[in-house]
């Protein structure tokens, strides 16, 4: 039902004393109940929610529906069947089966929430019986769980009745809490009833600063979040679901490690250096899972265009690269509950705590607006003179030194964004972008090429199995070269655009 | 969007008591259906339990579909509007004469509710007026409910002789049985002689049932209280002829 108002109720009382309100001017005739239970599904990280929808079975079937109205975009019958977990689950063909891999891509969807909707209709008629406007009352609860969590009328005025329902809305809100618009989707009603925030997971969002903050806040709330982060993803980390639970993790302690950096100015040099081990730890004990992971999913891109005859040899290497993830896999679980886990995360949240009190900070008084300027300026000034000296012909060594300086740029730009007019940030950005693709495919060939060549170094050649192999992953590393070659060819243009006079302008307009 | 017109010269033959039955099935079927009470009587806006919103300008009406449409109120029923009655609809023929295009007014007002409804159900008052040479021309259907008598069918032919002399396009009037008791001999032999006209005459009949003169107390149409009687019956194969004729 397309509704104007939400009246929302705090418990069933207050309902009915609003509804006995309402029976003085109006005659109230409850129509149809309905009672059904939804399970929504997402991937952990909430992306059909981020993109504004949600993945329902209900009724036997399954439904995607836009949250805004809760439209359905697309359904399937699904009964006496088990939710699918990942889109490819779905039968070929079915828009379904379209818009869930265009949403999620290869992500796994898991139950995320299980509610119980009761609803019932109310016809609100006048003294002549003429209905003037209608109801639907819903009650929402957490499936297994005790009374709903919320209690809410939508309402809808018919046609040519506005001022009967300005009357009734009036009444209602007496009782109710009144609401403009459609009404919030019981999933989304759901997750703030559970304090979830569906974008808790993402490592990279914008934290919001204020230019006046003192940087040494800015650093502990850059700290916080990230170890929020990091914790949100353990779980499925460790329930090895989906490899973008690792990923994430890694993002997030990256960032930690390089705020260190970054904020070094107001921290204490001793404390700061030893969490930046710590926080390095953590990273190294994930290494070797997540290069295998890179790995495996990148298997189609990385063979495509091999020639047939190195199949056997391709197919032989992936299969010991899924082995050795299993026992590189166990190792990191091993890590990740020995007591190091819990004590590199006391000593991070211990520095997160002391750094509330200005004195733990050497410069207390420098504002996050200056650390991020200079951080910045630096940076990019850095970047243009190292880029001006590299060329197509260039050796890989100083490209991968640019990278890292473009990475750490990133970084800056990540945290401080709020900090800038958006416009011009956002120019900036995009600016960056097509440089940062370039050095990140570059740095992607380099770590494959350097995964390939300590496997083939440590290949005993004298089984069959291990020929085939040996002579696929030269196949492999002889592509990777070429690829290499091609991307540090378009290196002159994608500079260009980054030093130009419009983007260095706009730099030092907005840095200065 | 089509314009379905219930009218005759004489009253009490069950014009309102088809045109609400017959919005109702229309709009039933997924239809927008606009129902203009034009009979100050009010009796098709009784039965649909309404009144105006705010007072009627006649003037104003006749002038603007925008004005038009902010007197249609929505009935209880998907997709089935109103524009209910009021006393103030015996000026129609004053004001229609009074301004331009006395004879096309409606038309022209009907024109511009074009995008918003299917179909547009008029319940005409009974007279021969200028209001009733409006429908004339603006209606795809002119239906006439005629009570199987001789009075009856006499008016109708008034009807019908007043178009032509007109120049009126009389193919676009249809006439059906209303109020028909078969238990009266004189309604059967004139049902009988007069449905061989197949051009005027629908094959659908009306019959005489208190379940259609319940409609005003139940107020609401007889679809809705009691889907399953002969007249109900009736009323879906006439609107099932009409839905082909429109
Ligand atoms: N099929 C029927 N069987 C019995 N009674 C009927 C039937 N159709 C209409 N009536 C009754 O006859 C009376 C006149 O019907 P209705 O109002 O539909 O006719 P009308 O042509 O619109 O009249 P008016 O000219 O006054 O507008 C009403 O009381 C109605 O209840
Ligand atoms: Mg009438």
């Amino acid at each position: 039902m397309k509704a104007d108002t939400c009246i929302l109720f705090d418990s069933e009382a207050a309902e009915t004393v609003c509804l006995e309100g309402l029976g003085r001017y109006f005659r109230l005739e409850p129509g149809k109940a309905a009672q059904s239970r939804h399970a929504y599904f997402d991937t952990f990280d909430w992306r059909l929610f981020a993109a504004g929808y949600s993945l329902e079975l209900a009724a036997g079937e399954l439904r995607l529906c836009s949250l805004l109205d809760d439209r359905v975009q697309a359904a399937l019958a699904w009964k006496g069947r088990k939710p699918p977990a990942f889109a490819t689950e779905i039968d070929a063909g079915e828009p379904l089966r379209e818009a869930l891999e265009e949403l999620c891509g290869i992500r796994a969807l898991m139950k995320q929430a299980e509610l119980v909707v009761r609803s019932r209709e109310l016809a609100v008629r006048d003294a002549e019986g003429k209905t003037v406007a209608r109801v639907m009352m819903g009650s929402y609860a957490f499936h297994g769980g005790s009374a709903p969590f919320l209690r809410e009328w939508r309402v809808r005025p018919l046609r040519g009745y506005a001022a009967e329902g300005r009357f009734f809305r009036e009444q209602a809100g007496r009782t109710g809490t009144l609401r403009a618009g459609e009404g919030v989707h019981p999933l989304a009603m759901a997750l703030r009833e559970r304090r979830i925030d569906p974008f808790r997971y993402a490592p990279n969002r914008d934290l919001g600063f204020s230019p006046e903050l003192p940087a040494y806040l800015a650093a502990r709330s850059v700290l916080e979040h990230a170890l929020e982060v990091v914790e949100a993803n353990e779980p499925g980390l460790l329930a090895d679901t989906d490899t973008e639970f690792l990923h994430h993790y890694r993002v997030a302690l990256r960032q930690a490690k390089s705020a260190l950096g970054l904020f070094s100015e107001v921290l204490p040099p001793d404390e700061t250096n030893a969490l930046k081990e710590t926080i390095s730890r953590l990273a190294r004990a994930s290494n070797a899972v997540r290069d295998l992971d890179v790995f495996l999913l990148k298997r189609g891109s990385i063979t495509a265009r091999l020639p047939g005859a190195f199949n056997p040899g391709v197919d032989t290497f992936f299969r010991r690269l899924k082995t050795e993830r299993r026992r590189e896999f166990k190792k990191l679980c091993a890590f990740l509950n020995s007591e190091a886990l819990p004590a590199a995360k006391l000593q991070w949240r211990t520095f997160s705590t002391r750094l509330a009190n200005p004195d733990f900070s050497p410069a207390p008084g420098l504002p996050v607006y200056a650390v991020a300027c200079e951080n910045i300026s630096r940076r990019y000034g850095r970047i243009l003179k190292r880029g001006a000296k590299l060329g197509p012909g260039s050796a890989e060594e100083p490209f991968h030194a640019l990278r890292i300086d473009f990475k750490k740029l990133r970084y800056n730009l990540e945290f401080f964004r709020s900090l800038f007019p958006g416009r011009d940030i956002r120019f900036f950005i995009r600016h960056l972008r097509q440089m940062q693709g370039l050095l990140g495919d570059l740095n992607d060939i380099k770590v494959q090429r350097d995964f390939l060549a300590a496997r083939l170094a440590r290949l005993d050649l004298k089984t069959r199995d291990s020929a085939n192999v040996a002579a696929a992953l030269g196949g492999i590393i002889a592509r990777l070269e070429e690829s290499s070659l091609r991307l540090r060819e378009g290196f002159p243009v994608a500079f260009k655009d980054l030093s130009s006079g419009r983007v260095r302008a706009i730099a030092e307009r907005l840095f200065r | 969007m089509k314009i379905l017109t219930l009218y005759h010269l004489k009253g009490g033959v069950g014009k309102t008591a088809a045109a609400v039955n017959l919005s109702y099935l229309a709009a039933a079927e997924g239809r927008r259906v606009l129902l203009c009470d034009l009979d100050p009587q009010g009796s098709a806006t009784y039965y649909f339990r309404m009144r105006p919103a705010r007072p009627v300008k006649v003037g104003k009406l006749l002038k603007s579909a925008k004005f038009a449409e902010k007197l249609v109120r929505e009935s209880d029923y998907e997709n089935l509007f109103l524009m209910p009655s009021d006393l103030a609809l015996r000026q129609l023929d004053s004001k229609l004469d009074a301004g331009k295009h006395s004879r096309t007014r409606l038309k022209r007002l009907f024109a511009g509710l074009e995008d918003e409804y299917d179909l547009v159900v008029v319940d005409a008052p009974p007279a021969i007026t200028l209001l009733a040479e409006n429908l004339f021309r603006a209606s795809d259907l002119l239906l006439l409910p005629v009570i199987p008598t001789v009075l009856a069918h006499q008016a109708m032919l008034k009807v019908i002789a007043f178009m032509d002399d007109e120049g009126l396009d009389t193919s676009r009037v249809r006439a059906f049985f209303s109020l028909a008791d078969r238990r009266k001999k004189l309604h059967r032999d004139f049902m009988k002689e007069l449905g061989r006209d197949r051009e005027r005459f629908l094959s659908a009949a009306i019959p005489y049932a208190s379940a259609v003169e319940n409609m005003g107390l139940e107020r609401r149409p007889l679809l809705d209280y009691d889907r399953r009687s002969p007249a109900a019956k009736a009323y879906r194969a006439l609107w099932a002829e009409c839905a082909t004729v429109l």
